[in-house]
């Protein structure tokens, strides 16, 4: 009898606490995909930007918040809006409303998405992928692109709401956020470095309302990756192929050419071999990116040479972007003994094919060149087809046009 | 003309229940708060509704008396902020705000409350409540600054005038 009691009190006191224990708040980092979680997530984001602001106001506490007018924008589009992100540099993005006037001095990732139409501004450099998304050529030209600045006041002359950038590449904080006009955010996102490339596709997908296109580019992206994780996991470490990765471009050809430049494990480029089950045999270099000794290279006799060319792309034909590295690597009279030339597997890739969202069909690619037997069945070119087709919606075919690689 | 008892009654009783409802008319009130129990006990637990507007989005501000302790709520963890004796509810369309706060083992204090809504730029003052433990010194209890205000000044100068004039007549 005592402990039915004991047992009915039990049942009563967890009913109760599960009735008041209040809906937990969604985790950091949560990026909302669908309808229910956007509404679920503004309705949190609203309450904390509401709390901010009260406690700007009346509580006198220093606290960053937004303005009366902007919490009543956000409140005119509740429950779509607001929306908040941290970018890839740790800012934090609230939009209050839609976006519609993007200056994307960053597109990577905007044909994707097929968000070119929110789009008033790009880059000079975004005009080469135009054979792919041809949209672009509708757009504003800001400048800019590699080592030049952009046209500030042609930017501002564009009146945006948004200004796209990368985290490191162009100009930074002191051109950008100092000088946009109040309530115009500078969102910095890459979609150049691999390991954020999902996260940083559902949060511009949730920015710019396109949470389906961006959940389709994470399934095919997902798809390909988890794949050739899981052959990965079959190859035993000490079984792993040791790799040498040659960092190239016509600014590095310097002295007689006994100097190869090469990365530690510090820099991006060592991840593509070590993403693709590779070793890097100059991994704990102490510095990121360097030259060194031709002869080093020869004594390190490493499996495979991985050559990372800073040339080739969409809107080229001319192989010889590429070539012209491996010609140099398996013509070089001190690298004649070495495993890797010996056996012919010297590889070169276009950094742009790796640095950007086809980054799954250039993952594909190398582990085919490191492990063609355990890859046998893979397609990397159709892979790449995929995503261009399917996701980007062109007809741009990547067998007839564009440098990615060499060996082809 | 003699008046009879029950309508002096009947009068008297509307004249003391507009001491009670022309606080709340007359700050045009959008938000009003009932608390239970009226009369709680000391170190008793008391529950709060806060009853808001449809399309409410703004925010509710409560200041708890000294000594007493806010003791948790219903509303979503991530739309509550309480620093100090300030009670802060972020709200975002919902009906009512429910909150318990404790109240000490022997005294009284006025329950203060504002609100702003952001939708419509729009705030005010909630009609403040007085919770007080049985044989607590009313003395100590503080002012209300807030209420009940001219309005029920006005409603007992009132009533009190009227219930002159009913005995007044009676007499006559």
């Amino acid at each position: 009898m005592m402990k039915k009691k004991c047992l009915a009190a039990i049942i009563v006191l967890i009913s109760v606490f599960t009735l008041l224990t209040p809906v937990c708040a969604l985790p950091d980092g949560f990026v909302p995909q669908n309808s229910d979680e956007i509404h679920e997530y503004a309705d949190q984001v609203l309450k904390e930007e509401i709390l901010d602001y009260i406690s700007a106001t009346r509580l006198n506490e220093e606290t960053k918040c937004l303005t009366a007018d902007e919490l009543s924008t956000a409140i005119n589009n509740y429950p779509e809006y607001p929306r908040r992100i941290t970018d890839t540099v740790g800012a934090e993005i609230v939009l209050v409303e839609p976006l519609n006037r993007i200056v994307a001095y960053n597109f990577h990732a905007m044909g994707a998405l097929e968000a070119e139409d929110l789009v008033v501004g790009v880059a000079n450099s975004a005009f080469e992928d135009a054979c792919v998304v041809p949209e672009i050529n509708d757009k504003e030209n800001v400048g800019g692109g590699g080592p030049y600045e952009p046209d500030f006041e042609k930017i501002l002359a564009l009146e945006p709401d948004a200004l796209l950038t990368y985290t490191e590449l162009g100009p930074g904080a002191d051109f950008f956020e100092n000088r946009m006009p109040e309530g115009v955010p500078v969102i910095r996102l890459d979609f150049i470095r691999p390991w954020y490339l999902v996260e940083e596709m559902e949060k511009l997908g949730y920015l710019t309302d396109r949470t389906e296109q961006s959940t389709e580019y994470v399934e095919w992206h997902d798809g390909i990756m988890n794949e050739i994780d899981n052959r990965l996991s079959q190859i035993p470490e000490d079984e792993k192929l040791r790799v040498f990765v040659d960092v190239w471009s016509t600014t590095y050809q310097q002295g007689d050419g006994n100097e190869r430049r090469t990365v530690s494990d510090a820099d991006q480029y060592s991840y593509y071999c070590n993403n693709a089950g590779g070793v890097n045999v100059a991994g704990d270099l102490n510095i990121p990116q360097g030259t060194i000794d031709i002869e080093w290279i020869a004594m390190q006799n490493p499996d495979v040479i991985l050559g990372v060319a800073y040339d080739g792309s969409y809107n080229s034909d001319d192989i010889s972007e590429l070539k012209v590295q491996y010609d140099e690597i398996v013509n070089h009279p001190a690298l004649q003994d070495i495993s890797a030339v010996r056996n012919n597997r010297v590889y070169i890739l276009s950094y742009r094919h790796v640095n950007g969202l086809a980054y799954p069909a250039a993952r594909a690619q190398v582990v085919k060149w490191f492990y063609p037997e355990l890859f046998s069945d893979m397609a990397p070119e159709g892979i790449h087809q995929e995503l261009v087709t399917d996701i980007l919606g062109s007809s741009f075919d990547v067998s007839e046009h564009g440098v990615f690689n060499y060996p082809q | 003309m003699k008046l009879s008892n029950r309508r002096v009654i009947i009068f008297t009783i509307t004249l003391i229940s507009l001491i009670f409802i022309c606080p709340v008319a007359a700050s045009g009130d959008q938000v009003t708060r009932s608390v239970t129990p009226e009369l709680p006990g000391p170190g008793e637990v008391v529950d709060v509704v806060i009853t808001l507007p449809d399309g409410f989005f703004g925010a509710v501000v409560e200041e708890l008396p000294e000594g007493f302790q806010y003791a948790g709520s219903q509303h979503p963890s991530g739309g509550i902020k309480f620093s100090e004796q300030t009670l802060v509810f972020a709200v975002t369309g919902e009906k009512e705000i429910k909150y318990s706060i404790r109240i000490p083992g022997e005294g009284c204090g006025w329950l203060k409350g504002t609100w702003e809504n952001l939708g419509d730029s729009s705030e005010g003052d909630i009609t403040a409540v007085l919770i007080s433990t049985p044989g607590a010194d009313p003395e100590s209890c503080g002012s209300s600054n807030k209420s009940p205000g001219f309005g029920a000044l006005i409603a007992i100068s009132g009533c009190f005038a009227g219930m002159l004039v009913l005995i007044h007549r009676r007499r006559e």
